[in-house]
């Protein structure tokens, strides 16, 4: 990825392209129809849209455009249950006065600013009576920074991302937020539709970055203090001293200077632990709002500034708003927004998306006349919700199971899924054992048997399906196969996946390429790294660890070919890179600055049959700033994405296979 | 000892890499067929992983990174270009670049050799040629400066005897012509050389006016016929008035004007580069003559020189364009760390790429629903089945062993057909290639019996050739509208397999030739896995699909799959301009 080069005068939004006449999003208006038909050469774009084959005439119904992102299609409920469906249910049934309504689906999954905009500017010709724009939580694409911008980051390099943060919450994306509620504006006024804009809300409670997303570099070189006190920092919450927890995670945050997530999130938890719920929540926005202008790949959300924008812009524009951060804190009595209302970072479960379809159906209702106070609309559009059978509700529990593991979420999010999915409906457990066999055969999942049984549901199929791009690759799925098999807890199916994994995975086929995604990547990010810039032919670890399974027949002893090096740190005082197995070290590597191969032995008496999980932990290291600062130069100069991570070591090689035959 | 030595082309078009171990070539692959990216110019990271390991390497054990042309003076040309085209959108050249993801991409700490675009292209000729003594000549659209360049190898030394620089460039005219006739430049001039038997010379006089100085080694252009330097097309608009005509667009119906002009073009071509190849004679008294660069892939140059010019043999590098540049830079390296040539034996085949286990591809098969014959452990079945189907009429998938290396299907990554029956030609672009009708199919013959059909003076193995086609078969499908073939011969040594296939065809139908063409979709690489063959085949309506012991027919896939893929197209990725040659 390079920086986008745009016009810098041509924001987001302003001026807008005139709509290509007969186009809205994958539908192409027939004339003799007079509807919008889905072109089928767009086939591959299907799945990210809504299902309908036709947006028909305009007839006697009141219309109302749903224009969106993931969240409004009702992600992993999609389409079981959608936004737009309980959104057209609501409003058949609370609404009052002249005839109908419908409502049309445009939202997308993965949509950008940019195709929003495109997207707003063609919906006016579906004549709608109200637009509703649930969107914001695909803006911090680093690609909306201006050349200008560009240069200035670049003459302010000595502050590093410092300024690149104050940069991005500052000025870019404001910027977006304002011009995307301005292209609505103008589709309202050119067709008289009212606006209602839904703010989104974060999973802040409980949603981490991922484990590889630590710290950018920072002038001052203080990471090696800032990893030590993380560290003590973890062992205080461990063990219940909130306040030394809370010390010393504040301490972080001032050696970081709140550009680290992780640093904001250990005070919040702190905060939280000790009753202070205002500050943990003002630390969990700041841990969310941390990534802003890092240019590291970061899960969809739609940072306080951005949200402040989109809502001065509404107001100043009379779009009506629902503001869903306000909502939730008081749906939860004034407690933060967590799982009780989503089912991963920003999508919501089934309570979070009656609650915000509920608001938005009464803005509807508002603008279309209708006088009852907004708390009244409210309540009768929740209880007017379609219902959802048991049995959807347990499969997208399974599929959130999915998503959280493969975006990095630990365990116990991962579990709570799984139980929550085989406690809604039993008879989800087959369709766990399925997706244990197609998550763990070298098979694309598409190409195994048991994944027609999985395709048959239309969720499942519409977020593994096969021509979806990102879900082509098999990952090391080891916390998620646990709490799959925890969730289905039935005798004999540990050793089931376990002889699974020796059939297809084990080096009795041959040598294994530990640094294949599925003994390497837990999460999509992990396949390729945490950089927007160029990927390397090697793997970088950007967090202190290497982690990778290894699946053998039983205790026979394995050698391991590693090809490594520690390019840019030294090491600080004492630190020695180890290398265990389940745990037991059993090996340590030497620092080496340069390329250097070795071979380990992994002793027989640590492996076990199945999954076996080897680390390699790099020592802790001084990262320079100097240097690197010259390295931001360039990159900013030269039009390439930076890598803002330190990398901790870096593995070319890392090949098993047994040390004796037999 | 002798090093171990890494050959990279990239950031123009066919990014590829090489592994030179002890001066031998190991292993090829170009970044395309990893990445699914059609020409991709990318740093090839996947290709060097691939090559690395075929070699038996780590990182540690590559003495030296080879990179095929002059970063330096490459910006200089593009620096030029750029104050010729001020406007918005153009990024500075990045003279870095190269250098900079040798390092941070592959991850070289080692000696990094720059070899000059020609230099590459000519030892990439020269070196795997078996001549020990031979006239060079490289021609292509541009690297760097040099858009064509005279040379003399002689054991380890190859010699400059002259050049020419941008904008005249043989490969210049060729591209705009492309561009003219509604072709993407840098993948249409094949078709634009396929499109030429159908035409009448009618305007060969006009594009000599294209043409200024061409004695000896010179080369000119008229440049006001020419928009490269100063606008967004190829060509300017007084070619239209020199030749009456407006540019044809895109995927427009192809008229007799379009034909006429594909055949004065390569009358033109033929007639430059027999030029080019006598004066080059004169100056070397060279017996063998080596050709390279993107022109060297027009096979009908080829054949006029190898029948019409002055060399008794001549050696043209399977992979003449930019990804071959890859093999010469590694060579010309080797020749500069040890003195000494890299090898001295001819390239005898390009099955340079990965090959997949049959055991890999038994799990791969075993983990689904689709139906399939196992023939492991029973070659000759295995043949005798796919012969039977052939000479039904059935077109096969077929999937072999490494890859090849450049841009022909050569029996590893192949789809194959009966080349006697009429509606194969129709039937396999319906099915597969989706491509224009009008361009003809490859045949694959067995080398012992390849001179009863083909007017050909000895072996052809890597496609790069045509010759008059005198069979007593009727050969319609791989028969060419002017009586020729791009014939590809196959002898057992070079792969084996398809030699008994060829042979078995023979003996059931008294045809020893294949159709042979590429095993890919309309815009996209080559297969290079068994899920990319997988894929291709779903897509199409190729009938039967053989990964290396197995057969899958069409009926044997689930619904499932064929419902989930069936005419999908693979994802289209705009790897290099078409609009305008990617000097850029």
């Amino acid at each position: 990825m390079t920086w986008s080069q745009p016009d810098p005068d041509r924001e987001v939004g302003t001026p807008r392209e005139e709509p290509e006449p007969g186009t809205v999003g994958i539908w192409r208006l027939d004339a003799q129809l007079g509807a919008f038909v889905r072109l089928p050469q767009l086939r591959s774009q299907f799945r990210t849209w809504g299902t309908a084959e036709r947006l028909p005439p305009k007839s006697g119904a009141r219309r109302v455009v749903l224009i969106g992102e993931s969240a409004a299609r009702g992600y992993l409920y999609d389409p079981a249950l959608t936004p737009a469906s309980m959104l057209e249910a609501m409003l058949q049934a609370v609404g009052s006065g002249a005839g109908p309504w419908e409502v049309l689906d445009l939202a997308r999954t993965d949509i950008t600013a940019f195709g929003l905009v495109t997207l707003l500017g063609q919906a006016a010709q579906l004549e709608p009576d109200a637009v509703v724009c649930w969107a914001g939580n695909n803006w911090l694409d680093q690609g909306h920074r201006t050349p200008r911008e560009i240069d200035q980051w670049s003459e302010h390099a000595d502050e590093g991302y410092r300024y690149a943060h104050e940069q991005s919450v500052r000025e870019v994306l404001p910027r977006v937020g304002r011009r995307a509620i301005a292209s609505l504006a103008d589709t309202c006024a050119a067709t008289g539709a009212p606006g209602v804009v839904l703010i989104p809300e974060f999973n802040l409670a409980e949603w981490d970055d991922e484990p590889g997303v630590l710290l950018p570099y920072l002038p001052g070189d203080p990471h090696v203090a800032w990893m030590l006190a993380r560290r003590r920092a973890l062992a205080a919450l461990e063990r219940g001293d909130t306040q030394s927890a809370l010390a010393t995670a504040n301490h972080m945050a001032e050696l970081d200077g709140g550009l680290s997530a992780v640093a904001q999130r250990l005070r919040a938890r702190s905060l939280l632990a000790e009753g202070r719920t205002a500050e943990a929540d003002a630390a969990f926005v700041a841990a969310r709002d941390a990534v802003c202008g890092l240019l590291v790949p970061a899960t969809p959300r739609c940072p306080a500034p951005l949200a402040e924008a989109m809502r001065a812009a509404c107001r100043q524009r009379g779009i009506a708003v629902v503001d869903l951060p306000k909502l939730f804190r008081d749906e939860l009595g004034g407690e933060i927004p967590d799982g009780r209302l989503f089912l991963d970072y920003c999508h919501h479960n089934l309570r979070g998306l009656t609650l915000a379809t509920a608001a938005a159906a009464a803005q509807v209702l508002r603008s279309a006349g209708d006088e009852r106070p907004q708390a009244e609309l409210r309540a009768h559009c929740r209880a007017a919700a379609p219902g959802l059978s048991p049995a959807d509700q347990a499969v997208t529990h399974l599929l959130a199971a999915v998503h959280n593991a493969h975006y990095g979420q630990e365990y116990p999010a991962i579990m709570r899924h799984c139980r929550r999915a085989a406690e809604l409906d039993a008879g989800v457990k087959p369709l766990m054992l399925a997706l244990l066999q197609v998550q763990n055969s070298t098979a694309p999942r598409w190409m195994c048997g048991p994944f027609d049984e999985l395709a048959r549901q239309p969720m499942i199929a519409r977020y593994l399906h096969p021509r979806n791009p990102t879900e082509w690759d098999k990952f090391a799925d080891d916390q998620l196969n646990q709490a799959l098999l925890q969730a289905i807890a039935e005798p004999g199916r540990d050793d089931e996946l376990a002889d699974l994994l020796v059939r297809e995975h084990a080096p009795e086929c041959g040598p294994v390429d530990l640094l294949a995604y599925a003994y390497r990547a837990r999460t999509f990010r992990g396949r390729e790294g945490h950089t927007l810039g160029p990927k390397p032919a090697f793997v970088q670890c950007t967090e202190p660890v290497l982690r990778v399974y290894l699946s053998t027949s039983g205790p026979r002893p394995v050698h391991l070919d590693v090809t490594y090096r520690m390019p840019t740190g030294e090491p600080a005082d004492g630190e020695t890179c180890a290398v265990s197995v389940n745990g037991s070290g059993f090996a340590e590597l030497r620092f080496s600055a340069l390329w250097r191969d070795t071979r380990l032995e992994v002793p027989a008496d640590r492996l076990r049959r199945g999954a076996n999980c080897i680390e390699i932990s790099w020592p802790l290291q001084i990262f320079r700033w100097d240097a690197y600062r010259e390295e931001l130069r360039y990159c900013l100069q030269a039009g390439e994405m930076p890598h803002a991570l330190p990398v901790y070591g870096e593995v070319s090689r890392l090949t098993a296979r047994y040390a004796t035959t037999g | 000892m002798s090093p171990n030595v890494v050959g990279i082309s990239a950031h123009y078009h066919d990014a590829a890499c090489c592994v030179l171990r002890a001066g031998r070539l190991v292993a090829a692959a170009q970044e395309e067929r990893f990445t699914r990216r059609k020409h991709d110019p990318a740093i090839p990271r996947r290709a060097f992983r691939y090559c690395l390991e075929e070699a038996g390497l780590t990182l540690p054990q590559v003495d030296c990174v080879a990179y095929y042309e002059n970063p330096l003076l490459k910006a200089e040309r593009q620096s030029w270009m750029s104050q010729r085209r001020a406007g918005p959108g153009l990024a500075g050249p990045d003279a870095d670049r190269p250098l900079r993801d040798i390092r941070r991409v592959l991850g070289i700490e080692g000696s990094i050799e720059i070899v000059r675009h020609h230099q590459s292209h000519a030892a990439g000729a020269y070196f795997f040629s078996g001549f020990e003594d031979a006239a060079i000549l490289t021609v292509d659209g541009v690297g760097e400066w040099e858009t064509m360049t005279f040379a003399h190898g002689r054991g380890a030394e190859i010699r400059q005897l002259a050049a020419v620089n941008f904008p005249h460039s043989i490969g210049l005219l060729y591209s705009t012509i492309t561009a003219f006739l509604g072709f993407e430049v840098n993948d249409g001039e094949y078709k634009v050389m396929g499109l030429a038997p159908y035409g009448r010379p009618r305007y060969v006089d006009q594009l000599w006016d294209l043409v200024g100085r061409h004695d000896g080694p010179n080369f000119e252009l008229r440049l006001e016929y020419f928009g490269f330097l100063d606008g967004d097309t190829m060509y300017a608009p007084a070619l239209a008035e020199l030749l009456g005509h407006s540019p044809r667009s895109p995927e427009s119906e192809l008229t007799p004007f379009a034909e006429d002009l594909a055949r004065s073009l390569q009358i033109v071509l033929n007639e430059l580069l027999l030029a080019k190849v006598r004066w080059l004679h004169e100056q070397t008294g060279a017996e063998a003559l080596c050709l390279s660069g993107g022109v060297a892939l027009n096979c009908v140059a080829n054949h006029r020189i190898r029948a019409e010019g002055p060399f008794f043999r001549v050696f043209v590098q399977p992979a003449a364009s930019d990804a071959g540049g890859a093999l010469g830079a590694a060579a010309l390296a080797h020749v500069r760390l040890t003195g000494e040539r890299p090898a001295t034996e001819p390239l005898d085949h390009v099955f340079l790429g990965p090959a997949y286990s049959v055991d890999g591809i038994a799990r791969l098969l075993a983990a689904g629903p689709a139906r399939y014959r196992d023939f492991r452990g029973d070659e000759a079945r295995l043949i005798t089945d796919v012969a039977a189907r052939l000479e039904g009429g059935q077109v096969i998938g077929w999937f072999h062993g490494r890859m090849e290396f450049g841009p022909r299907a050569l029996g590893g990554r192949s789809i194959l057909g009966d080349p006697r029956r009429d509606d194969m030609r129709d039937r396999i672009n319906a099915l597969v290639k989706k491509r224009e009708a009008f361009r003809p199919f490859a045949p694959a013959v067995l080398e012992a019996v390849a001179a009863e059909h083909f007017d050909l003076p000895g072996p052809s193995p890597f496609m790069l050739e045509t010759f008059p086609v005198r069979s007593p078969l009727a050969l319609p499908a791989i028969t060419h509208v002017d009586g020729s073939a791009r014939v590809q011969t196959v002898h057992p040594r070079q792969n084996p397999r398809f030699a008994r296939l060829l042979d078995a065809f023979g003996r059931r139908t008294g045809c020893p030739l294949l159709l042979n063409t590429s095993f890919n979709l309309r815009g996209e690489p080559i297969v290079c896995t068994p899920l990319d063959a997988m894929l291709c085949f779903i897509r199409s309506d190729i009938d039967t699909l053989v990964l290396e012991d197995f057969v899958i027919e069409r009926a044997g896939l689930p619904a499932s799959w064929v419902e989930w893929w069936h005419e999908t197209a693979p994802d289209s990725f705009q790897a290099v301009s078409n609009v305008v040659y990617t000097f850029l």
